[in-house]
């Protein structure tokens, strides 16, 4: 009896011992120079798509979108391809052996494509309170190991790294939204046509976000490091949830 | 009488610590109430929105604690008192305006906490969630219970990205090529 007496108060002490001046050991970690072969374009590539974003899209093509298609139209147009992205996601969740959330993205998709109007509502969110999954295969790579490489940043499509653009590139063979000749569901007939509805469907997207940019934005000091370090926390996040 | 005297112990060590996570979960739901009506209110001028926000989140944040974490032990006892002082107020500034401003895009959205929970010693996190019309975003507050047994925020995660560990890393890179004074002189303009 004193001996597990004693163990719990040992186990006691040693949880909430006081271990003083331990703030810096919590940020430490993160703060090694990230490898980055491509910095140079990166820099250059941001500085274009900020340039893009500041002075053509937001000013001009977004207040213009916005006048035609107020928020609420634009968000449904959000969640109409929100819902075709289902077999992504869905896939995703089944790699990563997350098998109830598997089973949630298929509630949602029934539930979205039907009573939701072709995913353009969302009661699956509103009114079941089944929640929408973010997954995608550089999330998958992310939960088996495989590290971000270095960072890419693309012409208008932003920050990257090289798992995640990978992992992007082999999601597009179950995006319907993407053309594939070999499949048989496809939105669009031809490439050129599903390369039109990306830039929409980002579009579309980008002009829901503008004002978070142009927010987030002022917390730089130096632009493209910060979206680097930004785009590298918020998906080691997404990787661990 | 020996098991009587361990479940006492046992049990008020507990007493302490229990509670204290209901109370910071339901004091940041509030807050995050009057935060909302304040946004709402168009009577009020955002400059006069602003000075509200800041009374409100003021007393919930330790700022002058962020700053030394965001400037990273080393460099920031390197500094004199001058410099120190200088460094607070500008930074101060500075992420007020950038919570305030991160308020003012989210007025109509709804913010859900989870129960606060005690990760460890003098540590808390409280995770919420901001709910928009297409998204679920994780925000999670990073509590430490002060000397005065206060529980203040030293760090918000949002959507993953730590408020603290970003500016460090962008004051790290910074001090690298500029002196005190010039990254200073930055920090104090909007940079970009």
């Amino acid at each position: 009896m004193r001996l597990v007496f004693l163990f719990l108060i040992v186990v006691n002490l040693s949880l909430f011992a006081a271990d003083a001046d331990d703030f810096n050991d919590e940020f430490v970690e993160l703060k090694r120079e990230p490898f980055d072969p491509l910095s140079g374009y990166n820099r250059v590539v941001t500085n274009f798509n900020d340039y893009v974003f500041m002075h053509i899209l937001d000013p001009y093509l977004f207040k213009g979108y916005e006048y035609v298609a107020p928020e609420v139209v634009r968000s449904s147009i959000k969640s109409f391809f929100d819902n075709l992205k289902f077999p992504v996601t869905f896939v995703n969740n089944l790699l990563q052996l997350k098998f109830q959330r598997a089973w949630i993205d298929v509630e949602r998709f029934g539930v979205n494509s039907t009573v939701g109007l072709f995913g353009f509502f969302d009661p699956a969110t509103t009114w079941l309170g089944l929640s929408k999954s973010n997954e995608d295969f550089g999330q998958t790579l992310g939960y088996y190991g495989v590290g971000g490489g270095f960072p890419i940043a693309l012409p208008f499509l932003g920050q990257y790294n090289l798992r995640d653009l990978a992992g992007g590139l082999i999601d597009t063979a179950a995006d319907p939204v993407y053309y594939q000749d070999y499949r048989q569901y496809n939105l669009s007939d031809n490439m050129y046509e599903s390369w039109g509805i990306i830039a929409y469907k980002n579009f579309n997207e980008a002009s829901l976000r503008a004002n978070e940019y142009k927010e987030f934005r002022k917390d730089a000091l130096d632009l493209y490091p910060f979206i680097r370090d930004a785009y590298e926390q918020n998906r080691e996040m997404l990787i661990k949830e | 009488m020996k098991s009587f005297l361990f479940i006492f112990i046992f049990g008020l060590f507990f007493s302490l610590h229990a509670g204290v996570e209901e109370s910071v979960t339901t004091m940041m739901a509030n807050n995050s109430q009057k935060v909302t009506s304040i946004l709402k209110d168009k009577g009020i001028s955002k400059t006069k929105q602003d000075v509200e926000l800041i009374k409100l989140v003021d007393p919930l944040f330790d700022f002058k604690l962020m700053g030394t974490l965001c400037l990273g032990k080393a460099t920031y006892t390197a500094l004199n008192e001058d410099q120190k002082a200088k460094f607070h107020t500008v930074f101060n500034k500075k992420i007020k305006n950038s919570y305030t401003g991160k308020l003012h895009l989210y007025t109509d959205e709804k913010l859900e906490f989870e129960k606060a929970k005690i990760v460890k010693d003098k540590r808390m996190i409280l995770q919420s969630y901001l709910i928009t019309k297409t998204e679920k975003k994780s925000v999670v507050y990073k509590f430490y219970e002060a000397d005065d047994k206060k529980w203040l925020i030293y760090d918000v995660d949002i959507f993953g990205v730590s408020i603290v560990q970003t500016y460090r890393n962008q004051f790290a890179a910074a001090l690298k090529t500029k002196s005190f004074e010039q990254f200073l002189s930055e920090l104090n303009t909007d940079a970009i």
